[in-house]
């Protein structure tokens, strides 16, 4: 059924979707504990995380590598793909600071490509978050990391204050 | 209603990384989904959607060669669309205001920030389910309807640009200055509230 304006039409689409899942007999109902369950099994993937943050690393020291020989934008880009991924991951199994020093990163990259050059400086700081990351994993800083994460935070704002577009 | 079963639910998982793949694949699997097929890009999860009839599309937004958004642009409105009305759900790690705006603008339901959690996702599944919205069609968008309030109005669509209409109920803060600032999860739901 639509209604017509002038300009736009409006079409009430019927969903199945509320039927689909009211109609089904399964045991598994998304209740509190299948959550909690869900979250848990989260968890469990965690020993496979370290396993592909590990792989991240590889591809974000290969991305920063020719960064650091080519200075160009398409290599900035390089690592700003692989710091989204590694942000985008982190905070799901309780490395937070990994999704936050990620999105520092992300946020840094952009400002360097929209000036169009990588300096001494911005090559500095892009390093700076990549080893804070690795020592993120290596020391095991899980949640907000207290205290250290606190200075790990504060180092990197303080590198990135240094670059001046 | 307090209780689902997701096993009759058909979802196409589309993400160019593997590991979120299999993330968001473990946690619907915890919720009972039987059916879940993936896809690496759009222009595959496009090709899938002709052999598999999802219920629910989950897309991230960065892939080759076809990225989240012209994919959910092609599912809407592509001449030859198995369903331009399968709700799709955007799964990115963008949380930048103008990157919101452009997502609910391709026609996206809702629009979840990465890193996700088992909660989170769900809470985007049952909203699609709960609050099903009707699509609208203008000269310049097809979708489901982009504000989610019900309001009783009979005149004409004066809409002009999104970005006008953005009135964020937060306290002031950098992102309502710079819209490349990233958004806080209840900025996010604030602003698709709108």
């Amino acid at each position: 059924m639509s209604e017509q304006t002038q300009e736009n039409v409006i079409i009430n689409v019927k969903s199945s979707l509320h039927d689909k899942v009211k109609e089904s007999r399964g045991d598994i109902v998304i209740s509190d504990d299948v959550l909690a369950a869900a979250q848990d099994m989260i968890a469990d993937m965690s020993v496979m995380y370290l396993d592909w943050v590990k792989d991240d690393f590889v591809r974000i020291d290969a991305a920063y590598a020719e960064l650091a020989s080519k200075r160009d934008m398409k290599s900035i880009r390089g690592v700003f793909e692989i710091a989204h991924d590694m942000k985008g991951q982190g905070g799901s199994f309780g490395y937070d600071l990994i999704t936050g020093i990620g999105s520092s990163l992300c946020r840094f990259l952009e400002i360097i490509e929209a000036k169009g050059t990588c300096n001494d400086v911005a090559l500095s700081a892009i390093k700076v978050h990549i080893d804070t990351m690795k020592l993120i994993i290596n020391d095991d800083i899980k949640g907000s990391g207290g205290e250290i994460g606190r200075k790990l935070l504060e180092g990197i704002e303080a590198i990135k204050r240094k670059f001046s577009p | 209603m307090a209780n689902y079963s997701l096993e009759r639910l058909n979802f196409l998982v589309v993400d160019d990384n593997k590991h979120m793949r299999a993330l968001v694949k473990t946690i619907l699997h915890a919720f009972g989904s039987k059916n879940v097929h993936d896809a690496s890009d759009g222009a595959d999860a496009f090709k899938e959607l002709r052999v598999f009839p999802a219920d629910i599309i989950i897309t991230d937004w960065n892939m080759d060669p076809l990225d989240g958004i012209d994919f959910t642009k092609l599912v809407r409105t592509g001449k030859d669309s198995p369903n331009p009305f399968v709700p799709i759900i955007m799964l990115t790690g963008h949380t930048e205001m103008h990157r919101i705006i452009e997502a609910r603008d391709s026609g996206v339901n809702e629009f979840l920030a990465k890193p996700i959690s088992a909660k989170s996702l769900y809470s985007r599944i049952k909203s699609i389910i709960e609050k099903p919205r009707p699509f609208i069609r203008t000269k310049t968008y097809f979708g489901p309807d982009r504000r989610r309030r019900n309001i009783d109005y009979k005149g004409i669509e004066r809409r002009k640009t999104m970005l006008e209409q953005v009135q964020i109920p937060v306290k002031p803060s950098a992102s309502a200055k710079n819209p490349n600032v990233s958004l806080s999860e209840d900025e996010v739901n604030a602003l698709l509230n709108k």
